[in-house]
């Protein structure tokens, strides 16, 4: 599949968050990295169909963002999210697969089997209001895979793991991309550099780096500091 | 006899045993995700209607029929109290998305927001045009005054109540504060009681004034809501 990007903007009032950026995605990881305010959210948010562009269009395999077509191929993990205060792991996952669409039968099955990917199966009865934030982290993780999704879209989805979960987390994305179009955006350069075949840098809502990382350009970690911070 | 038989019926499936699927998990992902129908999707989301709601509406009603078989006079001054609460309990229903932080996850589904809240604005919709069916030829049968004055009398508070919450959980102080349409609904029923309280003629004028403009006051309200429940939807998916 490809994903393309083609000259996407998005306008606030006076200021322009993302500014005409075009890339394409196949199959793979590719990590997206920015300091606060580079406009990475918008952008994937843009891409999760949830915010519309000012111009440009995106499409997956020619399918526009706006269509149901699309968001059937999609898993998306927002930065913050919520989760309704009755839900347990499991009602939340089964939630989220009945608005994908997911047979129910298959919606147990897969959550089931998502649960215990993340970790959490022999907590998926408890409310997630009980939860660790890294916990929260994982139940999010696990809705976004509940359709086998063609396009992952993970907004900062290390965020709260401590560096066991964050390994793991790690070694899932890189199975996980195989398949799929993986984005997932990031502060920490580690996260990246050990997955992503590929590589999108933002700054100031403009795209400074596209590709795999040039070892010629030395360490990237260094890059990332003298670029970003 | 039978035991033979049945050793060969072990000893058949075991010669042809069916093989091990192969790609069963390639071949799920290939198939397009099913069509969901809009019985299917009110369905869904009546499953996920909170327990609160039903036993709210489920009191409405117990109240309406207790007091109706002991033929207690203030039931349907009571009720005109709490429609405008149901109003309220349907209108927090309808926006705890945004309420719980949900609304960026479930728009980013196959199904947009908007048809999610629509259907939960139908189902709560059907949810208390049952109670409004039931409540009014209950309270007409045990108290007379015709179901149509006794059904418009209970309905308008609900309709009012409905349609300044709606409006008002739009602006951004509603985004804010979650008890703003508990509060609407409080004061409509206040202003309901101290209305009786205070002049029982005046009670006597306005039920008249239902008698013969009820319906066409009731339908006022009912566009009104209709058209706060339309900006709502529309204004779901303004994100960021």
């Amino acid at each position: 599949m490809k994903l393309s990007v083609d000259r996407i903007t998005k306008q606030y009032k006076n200021k322009i968050a993302v500014d005409r950026i075009s890339f394409a995605l196949t199959e793979g990881v590719t990590g997206l990295l920015g300091a606060n305010g580079a406009g990475k959210t918008t952008l994937m948010r843009m891409m999760a169909g949830i915010l519309d562009p000012t111009g440009g269009e995106i499409t997956a395999d020619g399918v526009p963002v706006q269509t149901e077509g699309y968001r059937a191929l999609l898993g998306y993990l927002p930065q913050d999210f919520g989760y309704y205060p009755e839900f347990t792991a499991r009602e939340f996952v089964r939630y989220i697969a009945a608005l994908k669409g997911l047979e129910k039968k298959h919606a147990k099955e897969k959550t089931e089997e998502l649960l215990e990917l993340v970790g959490l199966s022999d907590v998926a009865g408890k409310k997630i209001r009980t939860f660790s934030g890294g916990m929260k982290q994982r139940v999010g993780i696990a809705q976004a895979l509940v359709n086998d999704p063609k396009l992952l879209i993970l907004d900062e989805p290390t965020a709260g793991l401590d560096p066991k979960e964050r390994v793991r987390f790690r070694n899932l994305i890189a199975e996980v991309g195989k398949e799929t179009i993986v984005l997932f955006s990031t502060h920490i350069v580690s996260d990246v550099e050990h997955i992503a075949g590929n590589l999108l840098m933002m700054r100031d809502g403009q795209l400074i780096y596209e590709g795999p990382w040039d070892e010629s350009r030395g360490d990237l970690e260094q890059f990332y500091m003298e670029e970003f911070e | 006899m039978k035991r033979k038989k049945d050793d060969l019926d072990t000893l058949l499936r075991e010669a042809f045993a069916a093989p091990e699927p192969a790609g069963r998990e390639a071949f799920l992902k290939t198939l397009r995700p099913r069509e969901v129908s809009t019985m299917q999707m009110l369905r869904q989301q009546a499953a996920y209607i909170r327990v609160p709601v039903w036993l709210f509406a489920a009191l409405t009603v117990g109240l309406t029929i207790a007091g109706a078989s002991v033929h207690l006079e203030e039931t349907v001054r009571l009720m005109v109290m709490l429609m405008p609460f149901t109003a309220a309990v349907c209108v927090l229903e309808t926006k705890r998305s945004e309420r719980f932080g949900m609304s960026e996850l479930e728009m980013a589904t196959r199904y947009s927001l908007r048809s999610v809240i629509l259907s939960r604005m139908i189902v709560l919709g059907i949810l208390s045009a049952l109670v409004l069916c039931i409540c009014a030829p209950v309270l007409a049968a045990a108290f007379g005054g015709g179901v149509l004055p006794v059904g418009t009398r209970i309905l308008i508070p609900y309709l009012v109540t409905m349609s300044a919450s709606l409006a008002v959980e739009r602006s951004p102080l509603g985004r804010k504060n979650g008890l703003l349409s508990p509060g609407i609904a409080l004061v409509v029923a206040s202003l309901s009681f101290l209305f009786g309280s205070y002049n029982p003629l005046l009670v006597l004028r306005y039920l008249e004034v239902l008698r013969s403009f009820g319906l066409p006051i009731a339908a006022f309200f009912l566009l009104l809501t209709v058209y706060e429940q339309w900006k709502t939807i529309k204004s779901v998916e303004a994100f960021a």
